[in-house]
Order: structure tokens, then sequence, then C-alpha cells
């Protein structure tokens, strides 16, 4: 069935994007309505993707399938490169966030007032391409998108932020480069030994297929190439197979980020305008997490179990710095930054368990991240557009002045914190208990792991109470700026708030989704 | 008599250059009996050049596949060279639009000059034989030297003796390696079978020296390190159009030349070339770093793009030189589009500094958008013509890593990719300063939409090529050793 519902979500805003570059400068006005719209558009496509989508069924769903390059390789083989998409469990919850928080950031830039016209069709591409990302279920049309989504982030980070941008967007776009360029290694390196039946036959030419599908089918490895299992082939002293294993456990390690290539998130969050950053915490760093479950895992499972120990350490480590750096941070938003950063590493810890309630655990808290952090971004973006200041030392007793901002920051913080019954919880539950349960991880790791929910306890307990209790006290040119949330913010905070509360609730609805892909990886 | 005969029959397969010929001496008399601002150099130089490859793209209808060997195996027509004296012929046609459209006032020296170039090309183009090559390698550079001498100013005369001195010694290093190759075997085409017997006996390090010192006039015409000093000068002083030509023909046709070398397989040159590579991708990218002119930043930016054209040419059990081709027909529009880039950049903020193109791209979006799409190509970044390039290149090395059972491959493929990673700092410099920054004083702003509209043609043509790479790519197999 080739419905074109899966491509509309691309499409869409694709076309929108156009649309806005090439209105007259006239219409400034409707640039930002013309951008909700698709984003609305998109949730109407997503409740009917998920209306449609059968759990228990095996494999992608909603496939779409054309033939789009035939790359002739010298005199014998065909590189076929595919337009496909469909998804399953795991892409659909990732699309879905990705289409809830695009909409929130979408709102969210209304405050933006600068170079409009640009500024929305940068944002729409965004939105295609990472959307796009999720959906692909060609190596290389991941790998285009994949990259593809550097640039609009490099300008909308470089034209729209804070003082020290070009440094911040520059290092972002460097650091994803060098990840990307490894994830491209692999993707040729797959591609070059993986070999489509069906049109070898047909052309009687070796054709190699970037089909998802074709690669994570180990039948399909062409005797004696790069990858194939039988004899392995030694790069550098280590087998071929482990050393791809290797760069894209690199490669998507920098998207999540992993401690110790995580320095450029804190950088760019903290110079990313507050849209830019919801989205950035939101949705791009699970990219990193969707590619190593999807590609390192689903490509390189018999590689993959034996660095179960290796995730967990590395999800570990990220757990610990993520959490004590947050400790010593005087910007909340660069606090927010780093709890991202130990909040990523459950996600790390619960892959490196490979086991099923680790990988549902990693991916709900990947979720759950990506509603949380939104609302975290968005606290520091209410305060900061209303002081231009984001010091903690610098507001005391907020909750007197501004109550609904108080109760939106509560569950932001206490679901950050993981208090059961709000989705933060569920997510590091089950990554922790997953961590526990693998046969490769000893048990100390889990143990140190659950530190990392103390230290986010006494980070975020800690701020919450020096900026919202006590006597309200702040700088005499912030107090009048200081009102409370505004509709357009409520309906922000609000809509995440309460999807953080059904999560917590009812993780089923969830789980009833993706457990059927996960526990087909295995 | 019989030498007569072959004479005579072989002169009826050359036509496009016998075109190229009495057009050039043709335009001598125009140019001495016109004007000096005439526009009927230009025109008549357009006119050939479209005449030349339109005989040189449907005269040889049923040439065979190993190709016509003439006047005693000095020249050999293949489809190989069909194919380099096409894209050498419509980088010439760009060129002449190119400088049309900004309004150049060239003399009508530069157009003898530039189809001088052409014909040089065009020769070695079509050909195995170490003289042929060295006459048409000096056609081409004493054409190239005064080329780059002709704007009137101290700058230029000072690239240009760089220029010929460099080039001068080279070509001598050339000649040396020719001469003991000649001594070795007293057989002039590598291509024979002859030669590479005649020469079997001496040790292979001699014969990768000597191969050496007679690439070395090649590389340097590749402008490949360690034999790229001239660049740079050479690329900031001489005038856009010209040396939008010149960072593209020469190197195109050198590429070639080398390929036929490592074909006749006479000699292990794999180590030399990979020598040449890694230094060609280190001392291109680093130096462009540094850079703040745009062109000089082009010129070592082609230093490092020879680095990823010549990992093409790499020795391996299934040459067939796909990889470097394909590089070259997607780097015509590519580099091309840059230095008219850079041309209409200068013609709006008056000058090559990248600082001063602030806010160009702010007033002036579309122009804007085709620097970011042009200096993507140049990266080697999708959706662009230069991230299929670059794929080609890159999976050729996984296969030669695969066949040759060599870390050193995989090495080149990690170096070679972390290069073209660093490379987008120093291209998106360009953007970067179009688009963010703000101009703090008014750029004399006119918005130049006709010539925008042009630019946009090579933007659009490097999307398009990415979407719909078979032309590009049937075109590319069919010349294949």
């Amino acid at each position: 069935m080739q419905s074109g519902l899966l491509s509309s979500l691309i499409i869409l805003p694709l076309i929108a994007s156009m649309v806005i570059l090439l209105l007259p400068e006239s219409y400034k006005g409707s640039y930002r309505w013309i951008s909700l719209i698709v984003q609305i558009l998109l949730m109407i496509n997503l409740g009917t993707l998920i209306g449609g989508f059968e759990p228990n069924h095996t494999g992608y769903q909603f496939l779409e399938h054309f033939e789009w390059i035939r790359l002739t390789l010298g005199k014998t083989s065909i590189l076929s490169i595919d337009y496909i998409v469909g998804i399953d469990g795991l892409s659909l919850a990732m699309v879905a966030l990705s289409v809830v928080v695009f909409f929130i950031a979408n709102i969210s830039s209304f405050s933006i007032n600068k170079k409009e016209k640009a500024y929305y069709s940068l944002f729409l591409l965004l939105t295609a391409t990472v959307i796009g990302c999720f959906i692909a279920i060609d190596f290389f049309l991941f790998f285009i998108f994949f990259e593809f989504m550097l640039l609009p982030m490099y300008f909308l980070i470089g034209i729209w932020g804070g003082p020290n941008k070009a440094y911040a967007s520059l290092k972002f776009i460097i650091y994803t480069l060098v990840g990307s360029v490894m994830i491209l290694v692999v993707m040729i390196a797959l591609a070059m030994s993986n070999v489509d039946e069906f049109f070898t036959s047909e052309y009687r030419r070796t054709v190699f297929s970037f089909d998802f599908r074709i690669l994570s089918d180990h039948a399909n490895l062409l005797k004696g190439s790069l990858l194939n299992i039988e004899n392995p082939v030694k790069i550098f002293g280590i087998n071929a197979r482990d050393f791809m294993f290797i760069l894209l456990f690199i490669g998507f390690g920098i998207k999540l980020p992993m401690v110790p290539f995580h320095t450029w998130l804190p950088d760019a969050h903290v110079e990313a305008p507050t849209p830019i950053s919801v989205v950035l915490a939101g949705i791009l760093l699970k990219i990193g997490g969707y590619g190593l479950i999807r590609i390192a895992y689903g490509f390189f499972p018999d590689i993959a179990i034996h660095y179960g120990l290796l995730f967990s350490i590395m999800g570990l480590i990220s757990i610990l710095y993520g959490g004590f750096n947050a400790l010593a941070q005087k910007d909340l938003k660069k606090l927010i930054a780093y709890s991202s950063i130990s909040h990523m590493g459950f996600v790390l810890l619960g892959i490196g368990a490979f086991n099923i309630e680790g990988f549902n655990g990693a991916i709900f808290q990947m979720f759950s991240h990506g509603l949380l952090s939104s609302m975290l971004f968005l606290i520091a973006g209410v305060l900061y557009e209303r002081t231009k200041n984001r010091e903690i030392a610098n507001f005391r007793g907020l909750a007197k002045t501004m109550p609904i901002f108080t109760v939106a920051v509560t569950i932001a913080f206490f679901g950050s914190l993981g208090l059961p019954s709000l989705s933060g919880f569920i997510g590091e539950f089950f990554t922790l208990f997953g961590s526990f349960q693998a046969r490769s991880v000893p048990k100390v790791i889990p143990i140190l792991g659950v530190l990392g929910i103390v230290l986010s306890a006494i980070y975020l307990l800690w701020t919450f109470q020096k900026m919202f209790f006590g006597e309200f006290w702040t700088k005499e040119e912030f107090k009048n700026n200081l009102t409370d949330l505004d509709q357009k913010e409520i309906i922000m905070l609000g809509v995440l708030g309460i999807l953080t509360l059904i999560f917590g609730i009812f993780p089923n609805i969830l789980f009833d989704l993706i457990n059927p892909s996960v526990i087909q990886l295995f | 008599m019989k030498e007569l005969q072959e004479i005579l029959s072989s002169s009826k397969h050359i036509l496009p250059e016998w075109i190229l010929i009495l057009g050039i001496l043709l335009l001598v008399i125009i140019i001495s009996f016109q004007k000096k601002d005439s526009k009927w150099p230009y025109r008549f130089s357009f006119l050939l050049v479209l005449t030349y490859t339109f005989t040189a793209t449907y005269f040889y209808e049923n040439l065979p596949s190993e190709g016509l060997k003439l006047y005693g195996n000095l020249l050999l027509v293949d489809q190989t060279s069909l194919f380099f004296k096409q894209l050498v012929s419509i980088s010439t046609i760009i060129f002449l639009i190119h400088g049309r459209l900004f309004k150049y006032k060239f003399d009508g020296e530069i157009y003898f000059l530039i189809l001088c170039v052409l014909l040089g090309l065009s020769f070695l183009a079509m050909t195995t034989h170490f003289l042929v090559i060295y006459v048409s390698i000096e056609l081409v550079s004493i054409a190239s030297y005064v080329l780059v001498a002709t704007k009137n100013e101290k700058t230029n005369f000072e690239a240009a003796i760089k220029y010929l001195i460099f080039g001068a010694t080279s070509s001598a290093i050339m000649l040396y390696g020719i001469s003991l190759f000649y001594g070795m075997g007293h057989v002039l085409n590598f291509a024979e079978q002859t030669f590479s017997a005649s020469i079997s006996s001496n040790s292979p390090l001699v014969l990768q020296i000597v191969s050496f010192l007679f690439l070395g006039g090649l590389f340097f015409k590749i402008a490949a390190a360690p034999f790229h000093s001239w660049v740079p000068d050479v690329y900031e002083v001489t005038s856009t159009p010209v040396i939008s030509y010149l960072s593209f023909a020469p190197k195109a046709v050198g590429v070639l030349v080398v390929a036929r070398v490592i074909q006749a397989n006479f000699a292990e040159l794999n180590a030399v070339v990979l020598l040449i590579i890694f230094v060609s991708l280190i001392v291109g990218n680093l130096a462009a770093l540094w850079q703040t002119n745009l062109k000089r930043m082009l010129g070592y930016s082609g230093i490092a793009q020879a680095g990823f054209i010549l990992i093409g040419v790499l020795k391996g059990p299934q040459t067939d030189f796909y990889g470097a081709f394909f590089y070259l027909l997607t780097y015509l529009p590519i580099t091309m589009g840059a230095f008219f880039l850079a041309d209409l950049l200068k013609k709006q903020s008056g000058s090559d500094e990248i600082e001063d193109f602030k806010g160009i791209g702010q007033k002036n979006i579309f122009m804007g958008l085709n620097a970011v799409i042009i200096m993507m190509a140049l990266v080697g970044l999708p959706p662009t013509i230069g991230f299929m390039a670059k794929l080609m290149v890159f999976s050729y090395i996984i296969n030669l890593g695969e066949d040759m059972h060599s870390s050193v491959y995989y090495g080149l493929l990690i170096f070679g990719l972390m290069n073209a990673a660093i490379s987008i700092y120093y291209y998106l410099k360009v953007p970067y300063f179009m688009l963010i920054k703000k101009s703090y004083n008014q750029p004399r702003y006119n918005p130049d939409f006709f010539l925008t509209l042009v630019l946009t043609y090579f933007s659009i043509a490097l999307i398009i090529f990415f979407l719909y790479p078979d032309f590009g790519t049937e075109w590319v197999r069919k010349v294949l050793f």
C-alpha cells in the first residue's frame, strides 16, 4: 500500500519552506501561521498514522518504495539507492515525538521577530529533515537527511543565537560533521558488502543496496567482502565489523551526546534561541539513540553484544559527569544542558543492557526526555525573554509572583528527577532494570547509575528552592518584567505537562507501540 | 612514401584539431586587423569553440573500442580522449560566457591564448607518447604564463614570474624523467608493450623514482602538492574567468595523463600517488583554513580537491578510473560555479576578502542560497553532486582495501573523510559572512538579478545532477579504459 501518508510528513514542510521563501516580504505576518498550519497538518497526519498502525504486525508499515538512483560503479556493479520510507514502533514513537515538539517549538518561535522569512523556511526545512531521518528505510536516504539537518541548524543557531553564536554554531557543525563522516564510512562499507539478490539476477551485475531490510539480514552479505562474517578482514589489526561498529558508536555518540564528545552541546544550547534549544534537546539528540538502536545494533547485532559493557560504562560516565557538572552551573540553561547529557546517559545505559527491558527503557527515556527537556528549555526561555538573564542567583521567591509558572516548573523538575507518576520515572526505571538484568554488565554500574537520579534530585531541587521559594527578590530592573505566563506559554507548557503526566501514569500507551518492534530486534 | 601515406591518412582523423588550428590562425588575423576594443575576437572564438565541440562530439562515429592510432602511434583517439575534449571545451565555453557577462574588456590576445591552451590540452588528451605530452604541456604552460601576466600590474608580474620559474623547473624535471626512460628502453610511447618490456630489467625503485620525475610535470598542472607553490599567488591575481578556466581544464587533462600512465602499468606507482594524495589533502586543507582571500582559498581548496581526484587513479585489480573521471565531471560545474560566485561577490563588495562580503547575502537572499549550495558541493554534502563524487571515490577506496588487503587504504579513507570534515570550516566562511555577519558600512549594492540568475543555473545543476546522476554516470561509463 503506497498511501503517501509518510511522504507527506516530509513533503508538506518542504513545500511550505519553499512557499515562505518565495512569498514577498509584505506577507511577513503570515509566515508563522503558514508554518503553524503545516505543523497542525502534520499532527493530523500523525493521528491517521497512529490510527492505522498495527503494533503486532511484523516489519515496517506504510511502506513507500520508489526506485531513485542506479549508480553504476565501474563495469561490474551497480549501487542501488531507493526512496523507501516506512515505520515500525520505534520510528513511530520518534516521529510522534518530533511532530509534538516541532509544534511546540513553532508556537515558541512566535517571539522571534528578526528575519522571519529565513527563520521559518529554515525551521520547516529542519522539520522535514528530522522527520525524514526517522522514517527513512534506506541508509543513503537516512544519511542525506542526517547530514542535511546540520545546515538549517547551523544557520538557526548562527543567525538567531546569543552573543557567542559564531563559535557555538561552528563547533556544533564540526563536531556533528566528524560524527557523520564516521557514519558515512560505515554506510559505504555496508553497502559494498550487501547484495540485493533479486536485482542482481535481474541486471546480471552485482547490485549493492542501502535498503535497511537488506542490510539487517546477514544472508545478503557478499562472500569475501569487507564485512563478511566467516573470514573477518582486519583493519589496523581490528576485525572490520568491530571497527565499523566502533565508528558507528562514536558517530552516533557525538550526536547523543556521550561524554567525552559532548562539549558542543552546552555551547550550542546556551547560544541557541529558545525554540531551537527545544528542538535540539527534544529531538535532535534522539537521532543519536535511534541510530544506535536501528543501525549500530540493527546491522551489527553479532558485534554489539560484546560491547554491552562499553556502552554501559560510557552511559554511566555520561550520567555522573553530566550530573556533577550540572551541580556546578550558575546559568539555568547550562544546568539544563548538562542535565540533558546526564539523562541521555540513561539511554546509553539501557541500550548497553541489550535486552528487551533495556531497549524499551531506552526508547521510553528518549521519548520522555524529549517532552521534559522541551519543557525545561521553555522554562529557561520564559525567564530569559522577560529579563534577558538566566543567572540562577538573580531570582528568588518567584512562586509568589509567578504561580502558574511555578506549577509548570514543578511538573518539569519533578518529572526530570524521576518522580513516580511522571514519565521520567518510567524511563529511568526500565533502563536501570534492564541494566540489572544484563549478564554482561556488572551490577555495580546500574547501582552507580541510581546515583545519577540522586544527583538530578540534588541539582534540580536546589535550583527550585533557590529560585522559587523564600522572599521574592530579584534585581531592580527585572521586577516589572516578571509577569506570569501568557496564554501562548500556558498552551506550550500545558500540553507538554499533560503529556508527561499521561505517559507517567499510562506508560503502556507507548510500550504497546514499541514492544513488538523491540522484540523483533532480538 | 609509406610514411607520407600514414601522415595523410592520419590527418583525416583529427578534424577538430585542424579546425582549431586554422581558427586560431584566422583569429590572429582578425585581431591584427580590428580595433582594440572590437567584439569580433570574442564572437569568433565563441563560434570556433562551439564548432570544435560539435565536431569533437559528432565527427567520430564508428570509433573502434581500442581507439585509433594516428601518426605512427603519436596520437590516440579513443572515447576517453573525446570525453576529456568535451569537458575542456565546455569549460572554455563557460569561460567565454563568464567573461562576457561580467563585461571584462579582454584584448583579443586573451582569446588567442585561451584557444592555445585548449589546443594543447586537446593534444594532451589524445596521446601516450612522451614527446607529444611534453610539447603539449609546454604549449599549455607557455600560454598560461602569458595569461597570468597580461593584466598590467606589478602583482601579476610577480605571480607570473613565480609561475614561470616553478613551471619551467617542473618541465625540466619532467624532461629529465623522460630522457631517463628513453635511455633505459629507447621507446617513447609508454603504452606500448615494448616499452614496459624494455625497462623491466631496472629495479622497481629506480622505475618509481623516474616515474615520479616524469609525473612531476603533470602534478604541477594538476596543482597537487608538493608541486603546488605557484597556486595561491597565481589564483589571487589572475582575472577570475581566466583562473576559473585554468583551475579546471589543465587539471582534468593532467589527471587523464596520470591515469594513462597508471593504466600502462610499467611500474608500481601506488606508493607515489598515495604520497601525493596525503600531502595534497593535508597541505591544501590546512593552508586553506587560514586564508582570508576567497580566490586564494579556492586555490588551496583546488589542491585538496586534486588529492581527492587522485584517489580515483590508484591502481587496483579492477582499476577503471571511474571515480576520478566522475569526480572531474562534477568538478567542472562546482569549481567554475565557485569562481563565478567569487566574481559576483567581488562585483558587489569591491574586494576578494571574505570579510568584506558581510551582509551581501542578507540583502540578496538568493545569492546567499547559491553560495550555500556551491560551498556545500565543494565540501561534498548532500544534496549536491559533490556528495556523489566523494561517495564514488570513497567507495573505490573501500574496494581497493578489500582487494589489496592493506590497511593503508583504510587509513587513507579515514584521513580523507576527516579532511572533508575539516574543510567545512573554511568553505562555510563564505556563506557565514554573507548571511550571518551584519555589514557596518553600507556596501555598494546593486542587485545584479541577471547574474544571480546565471549563478542559480550552476547551483540548480548541482542539485539536479545529484537527484538524477544517471546522465553523468552513463557518460563516464562509456569512456572507461
